[in-house]
């Protein structure tokens, strides 16, 4: 097998070699030039001898896939053009791989104790791969999602209420929380819901408004349209009101909107009213022009459709009808008062007493001048940007006001916008109000008091109230929605989706990473860096949201850092005080300890010192920073994570402040977390228990872990240094660079892998033990640019730079391939990704750009530069994490919309069979319910109950490896063997005594146990890797860059 | 080329006092179709016990008197009645409650106390005064004790003591006491008449007691629900035009009561800590103002049937506790004017709350309290007490400093200035005016003249003994004889027999003294505005060892005042209002009551005596001036008196224009006096006019530049006129006029032609808004008042909402005002337009500046100089000449006040409104 695999690679490497310098990268599998100066120069003899050796194993090759390789790997442009076309009109690109051998990959799953189920798996999936040539990755449709901020709707019997995704309609139940049905719009991705209402006279049907000016009539209670209407007048609607009972005019009439809108020509912004119909199109009227083409924010309709009301920019605007009887078509609707004010208007509520309302207010008579004190009655309360509540009163109709300007008082409680407001039902006498204060606060208009329903964790945008009144339903910026009852002030049902980040895409705008992991053990649990407000871009992200995605429901919700949500945030020169930010988040494959970076930074102040250069402003920033690392336990009983240890500046550095940590990452197999930060070092943190000291609280352990850093590995001079070192070789013009750096584990614990930038601008990767903290091996010029992410796959490094993705062969020290990422983008950061999930071996990248049409997800197995599965997005979002949930589901992407997709192999279902033994029948039963049912909830079922098991299986793992030693030993030999016997000519072969040193070692090896790193064990790749940091060090010093320190 | 150095001093400590009172004297008329009164005035009582009367003289505020307090004296609460005439001409008496047990009435014509009527309860800590009898109430005209308004006092022990004022003026007399069942006695802080026959009172224990004087007995009690088992401080309860009442109270609320049942309608909490004042205005009462220690004024408004009564809006004023409102009312004319802790009364527009700004009238005095003799380079101040003599230092010319031509030389502390002398009267009574003479030559010292409203005190200040080390002053008394002989002159004929009587002049009191220029001669116009006149002999000392001598000659003088038609301001022509019944029309509402003054309108409020000594100008409260002429020794009303024209207002400063560096020969050969020209300034609309007084004829400048040619800016300035300075040069043709308030310098040059404004800014003139502040551009609510229908479609007109003033607008309303606090932006754009009219005249005409805030004095202090000037841009040998000014400041920062009781206020402040 290994045969097979192995010269493949070589050979790709070979091929271009004679066109190389003159070849601009595309699709290439070209060995880099930059490899030649950290590796070992190929003498011409070296060269020579695997040309031979290709042309060997070639004739070996299968014609077919022989002919596809050359057209591939052959020379240059055509080939690699068309793997971009392939690419760009994302066919499957399915390389007839036919048999690919993945084979190579046993032998070392062996060697880091993976059972041979993994074996078992990856045949599976190389079959699977094999033949058919169709795609065996599948994407789940798109789960969580953003409400959006409207309203929310609740039924008449207040028993469901509905909200708004982008593109669909989903109603919950008030009793449950839980989502009960879903309408999904079927237009064009652009098309989303701007507005939505239920149907007055019907309550059991709701109106839909779109961008794309339809309005669709929705029957909610079965999911199903009734009908839908496109107006032509309007090109995108903005609001939608809808009186409660206006006089049927005919009896075609089916209903009567009145419909705010945006059109391209003049007049821009308009009101329209809209006479729907079920036969004819709808009969669209405008009744008002609005000034200064402001968008309408609000609008609603009263008082069965002779009252309009709506806001617009700085504009109160209220349209009485004309109420004559007589009033013929000609004749305009009726008259638009405007109450322009000093302050744009962020929110509006207009309330008139009905009948029945006054009725009750006065007993059971109503006379005629009761009903002439309702007639001038009708207040607006509008709210402003700048915190202020204005209250109109008696403006709405048109008898009752008089000439002057009308009573309005102005209330001021809100620091800032007030984003929602409403009257509540009881009879005008109060109204309630919400904005980033996170305060409900509650008007009582006759005596002035206010009630406060202080800390509900974020910005408060909508309120709505139910129609008895029993309940609010509140909607909160961090894509939220709670539902208050009206007398405890309790919640009764919460909905909370997915609180990464929202943001619409933009040029020019460097978007914040999401922080997300996924947790080892419920894959479907996603554990989220979440902001306050969802989106507000800049924002940071204090706490930690554990979102299962299968139920699509927030699991819980824990603060990691301090926040200030319910505190002022300003500081006295109104800057914004900044929370603490979640930058990084690692968790153990166990799922029982949880790391976290956070980091604080001093807001900024204004005044800017002109003299002072941007360099040292930074500094002065970074002198006040905060940093620090959390490790968490996870608490059995409290379901929480529990702080066990705080590392205030994990990196400290000397000259000032503490230095950022650019990277936090997990070993797979043990309780060990590695740091990386701009001082060019890597930290290794791990726990120890100790025995608790003195009294014991009930309840506690009675030992605690305490997690400390053993091992520093400096490699690199660290951003400081750099500096220093640019200003006095270049004399004070080292340009400032943006510091990165990514580090990774093997998936045995058996490297470290740390990607920081070298002083030309590129990377430079070290490999180091982390078990000896020495530094194996340096990999420098790969010209990948910066490096967004390193990963490492069995023996192959995988380097996601800004210019390429670069698949390094650590046994061969060789570049196993290559894939320019110029071809598919043209701008210069690109937003990547980079994900492996070791279950189906394979690894996953996202490239996008911000305008990019629709993302797209790659699959690769790590030796081939053919792409195993190329998933296309939607158009108009954006892949903001890639996250591989190494339980044999595949991938989870996140978008900047807040949905969550999965990308899983079909056949993933060895996974259950691994963990052999007595469950092994339920799990096949339990992947048999899978395949009937894929979807994803029932999929996570499966997934949950077998989670338990993963710890046992990764016990028997060793079991497996003592029983089956020949076995192995049989597998391991070949591959090994040849890399130790075939990786140098033979007359270059030193002594024969290393060589069989060697082999004895690999024979000899004693195997990897999960979770104990302390074992010495010096694994083959550590012992080539040697091989390959001689030379490689040798250049580089040669060179004069990146001197290693140890 | 002229260069003015100016000293800026804060050091002079003058403590302006809190506001504790505010009153009207008229009812509030809201509904009248008239002009307010002509009567009007404003009285607000200050904690040292002083009540200044304001005149509001449609919007402009001027100052007009003060009834200065004493030692230990306070105001607590004032109140005007107006005496029963069934011609609406009752007299106008005003009450004062201080922390005692009288009640005081004064009698603001000579600013003393009239009576003291001593109610025997204990403190008294409100005090109400019982409406006017309404012409519907049919009562016998004759029963004088029906008629007449009575007053309320509440007591400590929570008895009420009514008061009746029948019988004219001092005639206060005790009728009854309400007193209240049971024993608990708590005070009664506020008290309000709801009807003629009923008495609110507000009490400290959690209650509002309603009493009826007919019976003596309490009809009612509202109670309100403790603070916190803390009994509720009832600070003011008003009663509205329907009948309700509105009360506020220590927990920071406003309560409206029913009028009829006694009950709870609503309660609004609004302030932060306790509300302390309270008013009730709007044409039909619908708007409700309160004020409180938490700095807050909020305006509630009646919003119709269902929700009652709804706070509005609130703004902050004020910068320390609110601690007196009064509402007036009448026609356009709506204003609140309120006053508090940090002294500074603030008229707020009732009704144009949201259109108008508020006019903030400086803490400062409106009369000078400073003065300066430039000879000696000393400033005097005096307020209370105490006066005080400053030195002022020379310049200097630093040599260390090299080019910095102004130094003090010396010590940082205190630099530049030493405190010479502090004189405290040992008498109880405040200081009403001081003087201080010109250097006695042979370094003899200066003449003092103090006065308050009883006593009249000479001081001679000699300079330090050259031995002494000290640098004080000598104080000295010079005994005034208190058997001068008085005479009087009688006008036309001379055959009667000269009034001679003695007089005591020590002891009769003055509103105002003065040493003339020539410290021949000591004015002293005394409490009741008689003008009287001495001779003083100062002899020089023979050596500097010896003493100045001072000799009073025998007989005093007093001046006669030209008789005015009638006492009423505005004589020609005779009032309307003086026969109200007969001359309006039937159909529309009664005339307010005008109510009387009686004398008061010609209270002296400015005597001046010309540089030469030889004349002397007096003028009144009415705009009336009275000029007299020193011929052969004896002072003479100046024949050409009755020429002399009436003014528009009160004067607010008046000056002499010297005669010395004349340009030109007098005009008229006739002028005996070379410096007869008499520079006035009216307090209303800041008019200058210059009067040739002995012939009593405008002068030429004034002929060329009538009021209407002064720049509109100086026109509307508030607050107005305190001080001038006449600036001439010996060299150069150069006569400059400065006129100084607290809040504004301008100068003017009388060398030079105004520019013509433009009639058509005379036509706005005139048009009264509420009588507060200038029209508002944008609030923070609605941009315009009044709403915006159906706009035109398809170009939208351009709403105001940003600063596009039209023209006529800013003509009649705007203007750039940097005392406007209230953070609603102004108008940018009609100000520099009209500076760019300005400009297009005849230039440096004018000149102003809003720099210097709260100034007590611009005032020359030492003899101009010539400095040789070097350095750039001058040329060499260059003699500059200075003109060394002082201007006097007294920054309301530096001013301690108590510490604010309410700690969260400034939490939420948000530049003065919210």
């Amino acid at each position: 097998m290994s045969p097979t695999e192995t010269p493949e690679a070589v050979k790709e490497v070979e091929k271009p070699n004679e066109p190389m310098e003159k070849k601009s990268s595309e699709i290439s599998t070209k060995e880099p030039g930059a490899d030649r100066n950290t590796l070992a120069t190929p003498t011409e003899e070296e060269v020579e001898r695997r040309k031979r050796r290709n042309r060997d194993r070639q004739r070996r090759r299968k014609e077919n896939r022989h002919a596809i390789r050359e057209g591939l790997a052959g020379t240059g442009g055509i080939g690699s053009k068309e793997v971009k076309e392939a690419l760009d009109e994302d066919r499957m690109v399915r390389v007839a791989v036919g048999k690919r051998p993945n084979k190579p990959q046993t032998p070392k799953k062996k060697n880091s104790g993976e059972s041979k189920a993994s074996t078992n798996n990856a045949v599976v999936l190389a079959e699977g791969n094999g033949g058919s040539g169709v795609s065996s990755w599948r994407m789940s449709s798109a789960l969580g999602g953003r409400f959006l901020p409207l309203d929310m709707v609740f039924s008449q019997d207040e028993k469901f209420f509905l909200l708004a995704h982008s593109c669909s309609l989903k109603i919950y139940s008030t009793k449950t929380s839980l989502q009960v049905r879903e309408f999904n719009l079927d237009g064009k991705p652009s098309e989303v819901i701007t507005s939505f209402k239920l149907d007055p006279l019907d309550s059991s049907k709701v109106y839909i408004s779109t961008s794309a000016s339809t309005i669709c009539f929705v029957d909610w209670t079965t999911g199903k349209l009734v009908k839908s209407w496109q107006l032509s007048n309007i090109r995108t609607i903005q609001c939608l009101a809808i009186c409660l009972d206006e006089r049927a005019e005919d009896e075609e009439t089916h209903g009567i909107l009145y419909v705010g809108g945006s059109r391209p020509e003049n007049p821009p912004i308009i009101i329209q009213r809209v006479k729907l119909s079920l036969s004819v199109a709808p009969i669209e009227g405008r009744i008002y022009v609005v000034p200064k083409s402001s968008p309408i924010t609000y609008m609603q309709a009263l008082d069965q459709g002779s009252i309009v009301t709506a806001i617009a920019g700085n504009t109160l605007i209220i349209g009485n009808k004309n109420t004559e009887e007589d009033s013929s078509d000609k004749k305009s609707w009726g008259v638009f008062r405007q109450y322009p004010m000093s302050f744009h208007l962020a929110c509006m509520d207009a309330y008139i007493p009905s009948r029945s309302d006054m009725i009750a207010q006065k007993g059971e008579k109503s006379n005629r001048e009761s009903r002439r004190e309702v007639d001038q009655l009708g207040d607006v309360v509008v709210g402003d940007n700048q915190g202020a509540l204005h209250l109109f009163h008696n403006v709405l109709r048109a008898k009752g006001v008089s000439k002057g300007s009308p009573v309005i008082s102005k209330m001021h409680w809100h620091r800032s916008r007030v984003q929602a407001i409403k009257w509540t039902l009881d009879g005008r006498k109060y109204i309630i109000s919400g904005g980033s204060e996170t305060v409900l606060v509650i008007w009582q208009l006759g005596t002035g008091f206010k009630q406060f329903l202080p800390h509900l964790g974020a910005t408060i945008q909508n309120i709505a109230i139910s129609p008895q009144g029993s309940s609010y339903g509140v909607g909160f910026a961090d894509n939220s929605v709670m539902v208050l009852s009206t007398t405890e002030f309790k919640p009764t049902s919460s909905v909370t989706g997915i609180q990464s980040r929202v943001f619409r895409l933009e040029k020019d705008t460097e978007y914040p990473r999401f922080t997300c992991v996924t947790h080892p053990t419920l894959p479907n649990r996603l554990l989220l860096a979440s902001p306050s407000s969802q989106t507000d871009l800049y924002s940071s992200a204090p706490s930690l949201q554990t979102f299962d995605i299968s139920s699509n429901r927030q699991i819980y919700r824990q603060a990691l850092t301090k926040n200030n949500v319910t505190s002022v945030n300003q500081g006295p020169d109104e800057y914004r005080i900044k929370e603490p930010n979640l930058p990084h988040l690692a968790i153990t494959k166990d799922g029982k300890w949880l790391a976290s970076i956070d980091e604080w930074k001093p807001p900024k102040k204004r005044p800017f010192n002109p003299n002072q250069d941007g360099r040292s402003l930074q500094e002065d920033d970074s002198d006040q920073s905060e940093v620090s690392l959390k490790f968490w336990k996870w608490g059995e009983k409290s379901l929480s994570w529990e702080l066990a240890t705080i590392v205030k500046s994990p990196h400290p550095s000397s000259s000032s402040g503490p230095e950022e940590v650019l990277d936090l990452v997990a070993a797979p197999r043990a309780h060990l977390f590695a740091t990386l930060a701009g001082d060019g070092s890597i930290r290794l943190w791990k726990p120890k228990v100790r025995a608790r000291d003195g009294a014991r609280l009930r309840g506690e352990d009675s030992e605690i872990t305490v997690w400390s850093c053993r091992k520093v590995i400096k490699f690199s001079r660290g951003k400081k240094e750099q500096q220093v070192l640019a200003q006095n070789l270049l004399g004070g013009m080292g340009p400032q660079k943006v510091w990165w750096g990514s580090a990774t584990f093997s998936e045995d614990n058996s490297v470290i892998a740390a990607a920081v930038p070298s002083s030309l601008g590129d990377s430079a990767i070290y490999l180091a033990d982390p078990s000896s903290g020495a530094i194996v091996h340096f990999l420098s010029g790969l010209q990948v640019g910066e490096t967004a992410e390193i990963a490492i796959l069995e023996r192959y490094l995988i380097i996601l730079g800004t210019s390429k993705l670069l698949v390094w062969n650590m046994v061969n020290g060789t570049a196993q391939w290559e894939f320019n990422l110029r071809i598919l983008l043209s701008v210069d950061n690109p937003v990547t990704h980079l994900a492996v999930d070791y279950v189906s071996q394979t690894f996953a990248i996202t490239i996008s750009q911000p305008d990019a049409q629709s993302p797209k997800v790659f699959i690769f197995e790590a030796p081939h530069p053919t792409p195993v599965h190329v998933q296309r997005f939607d158009c108009g979002y954006q892949i903001m994490a890639l996250i591989a949930t190494d339980t044999g589901k595949g991938y989870v992407t996140l978008d900047n919309q807040a949905r969550v997709r999965c990308l899983s192999p079909i056949l993933a279902g060895p996974v259950q069979h691994v963990s052999a033994g007595d469950e092994e029948e339920e799990q096949e039963a339990l992947a048999d319910a899978e395949e009937d049912e894929p979807t994803i909830g029932i999929l996570s079922g499966a997934y949950l109950s077998t989670t338990t098991h993963t710890m046992s299986v990764e016990d028997r793992m060793d079991l497996d490896y003592h029983k089956g030693d020949g076995i192995v030993d049989h597998v391991v030999s070949r591959e090994a063997l040849e890399n130790i016997l075939d990786s140098t000519p033979s007359y270059a072969i030193g002594s024969l005594e290393y060589k069989f040193d060697q082999v004895l070692q690999l024979f000899a090896k004693a195997p990897l146990l999960s979770g104990d790193g302390d074992r010495d064990r010096n694994d083959r790749e550590g012992v080539e890797e040697k091989g390959g940091l001689e030379n490689g060090s040798g250049n580089g010093d040669g060179n004069g860059e990146d001197a290693m320190e140890e | 080329m002229t260069h003015v150095s100016l000293h800026r001093c804060r050091f002079i400590d003058f403590p302006p006092s809190q506001i504790t009172a505010l009153a009207f004297s008229h009812p509030s008329a809201p509904a009248s179709p008239y002009p307010p009164p002509k009567n009007l005035r404003l009285a607000i009582g200050r904690a040292n016990g002083s009540i200044e009367i304001w005149n509001p003289l449609s919007g402009a505020w001027v100052y007009e008197s003060t009834l200065a307090g004493g030692k230990d004296r306070s105001i607590e609460g004032l109140t005007w009645i107006q005496d029963h005439d069934s011609h609406g001409r009752g007299l106008l008496r005003l009450f004062s409650i201080g922390y005692s047990s009288v009640v005081t009435e004064w009698d603001i014509a000579t600013g003393r106390p009239r009576t003291h009527t001593d109610c025997n309860g204990g403190v008294i800590w409100s005090i109400a005064a019982q409406p006017q009898l309404h012409s519907s109430e049919k009562v016998n005209q004759d029963d004088q004790e029906a008629c007449a308004q009575k007053i309320a006092v509440g007591m400590q022990d929570g008895t009420l003591t009514i008061l009746s004022t029948a019988g004219g003026k001092g005639a206060l007399s005790y009728i009854k006491t309400l007193m209240r069942a049971g024993t608990s006695k708590s005070r009664v802080l506020s008290m309000v008449w709801q009807n003629r026959h009923t008495v609110v009172s507000g009490m400290a224990d959690s209650t509002i007691r309603v009493w009826d004087i007919r019976t003596g007995r309490a009809i009612s009690r509202l109670s309100l629900n403790k603070d916190r088992g803390r009994d509720v401080l009832v600070w003011a309860v008003r009663a509205l035009p329907n009948g309700d009442l509105v009360s506020a109270d220590s927990r920071g609320e406003v309560c409206f009561w029913d009028g009829d049942k006694y009950a709870l309608k609503q309660r609004i909490k609004g302030h932060h800590g306790d509300c302390l004042a309270l008013e009730v205005g709007g044409i039909s009462g619908d708007t409700v103002i309160s004020g409180g220690v938490d700095m807050k004024t909020i305006l509630y408004k009646h919003t119709g049937e269902v929700r009652k009564w709804g706070q509005v809006t609130l703004r902050r004023f004020h910068k320390h506790d609110v601690r007196a409102m009064a509402a007036y009312e009448c026609g356009k004319f709506s204003v609140i004017a309120s006053g508090g802790v940090d002294m500074t009364p603030i008229i707020i527009p009732l009704r144009q709350f949201f259109d108008e700004a508020q006019l903030e009238i400086p803490a400062v005095p409106q009369s000078p309290i400073v003065t300066s003799v430039p000879e000696s380079r000393l400033i005097m101040s005096w307020w209370e007490r105490e006066v005080k003599i400053w030195r002022i230092q020379e310049l200097g010319y630093d040599e260390k400093k090299g080019d910095e031509l102004y130094l003090f030389p010396g010590e940082e502390e205190g630099r530049g200035r030493k405190l010479l002398s502090r004189i405290v009267l040992a008498n109880d009574e405040y200081i009403t005016s001081a003087s201080i003479s010109s250097p006695i030559p042979q370094n003899g010292g200066h003449v003092l003249a103090v006065s308050t409203i009883a006593e009249v005190k000479l001081f001679l200040l000699r300079p330090p003994r050259p031995s002494s080390d000290s640098t004080s002053l000598r104080v000295s008394k010079i005994t005034i004889p208190d058997s001068l002989r008085l005479e009087t002159q009688e006008d036309e004929d001379g055959s009667d027999d000269e009034m001679e009587e003695d007089i005591d002049l020590a002891n009769e009191g003055a509103r105002l003294v003065r040493i003339s220029p020539n410290r021949q001669w000591l004015s002293v116009v005394t409490p009741d505005s008689r003008v009287l006149i001495v001779k003083l002999a100062v002899e020089p000392p023979a050596d500097p060892k010896s003493k100045v001598t001072i000799t009073f000659e025998s007989s005093v003088f007093e001046l006669p005042r030209q008789d005015r038609p009638g006492s009423a301001p505005r004589a020609p022509p005779p009032p309307i209002t003086d026969t109200p019944s007969k001359r309006r029309p039937k159909r529309l509402a009664p005339r307010v009551d005008e109510g009387d003054l009686e004398t008061y309108p010609r209270t002296i409020n400015h005597h001046l005596f010309s540089s030469t000594s030889d004349l002397l100008a007096v003028s009144d409260l009415s705009g009336y001036l009275d000029t007299y002429i020193l011929a052969n020794s004896t002072w003479k009303l100046n024949p050409k008196n009755p020429l002399l024209p009436r003014l528009n207002s009160s004067l607010s400063t008046l000056t002499f224009r010297p005669s010395f560096p004349s340009p030109s020969p007098p005009s008229t050969s006739s002028t005996t006096n070379p410096e007869d020209r008499l520079i006035l300034i009216t307090s209303k609309e800041n008019h200058i006019l210059e009067l040739h007084l002995t012939t009593g004829v405008l002068s030429d400048w004034s002929r060329r530049n009538p009021p209407t040619h002064l720049p509109l800016e100086f026109r509307k300035l508030k607050p107005h006129a305190t001080g001038t300075f006449f600036e001439t040069s010996q060299w150069e043709a150069k006569q400059r006029l400065w006129i100084w308030s607290a809040n504004w310098l301008w100068m003017f040059d009388l060398l030079k032609d105004l520019p013509e404004v433009k009639p058509r800014a005379e036509a706005a003139r005139g048009k009264l808004g509420s009588g507060a502040g200038h029209k508002r551009v944008m609030t923070g609510g609605l941009v315009v008042s009044g709403p915006i229908v159906n706009p035109p479609l398809p170009t939208p007109v351009k709403t105001n909402t940003v600063g596009t003033v039209t023209d006529s607008e800013w003509e009649g309303e705007g203007y750039d005002d940097d005392e406007d606090g209230g953070g609603a932006s102004r108008a940018v754009v009609p100000t520099s337009t009209q500076k760019k009219r300005n400009k297009g005249g005849v230039k440096g005409a004018f000149w102003s500046s809003n720099r210097y805030k709260n100034m007590l004095g611009f005032l020359p202090v030492g003899c101009r100089e010539e400095i040789l000037i070097k350095g750039e841009g001058w040329k060499s040998g260059q003699v500059l000449e200075a003109m060394e000014m002082v201007v006097v400041e007294r920054p309301m920062w530096d001013v301690k006040m108590p510490p604010r009781f309410c700690k969260d206020a400034g939490s939420s402040a948000r530049g003065g409104t919210m």
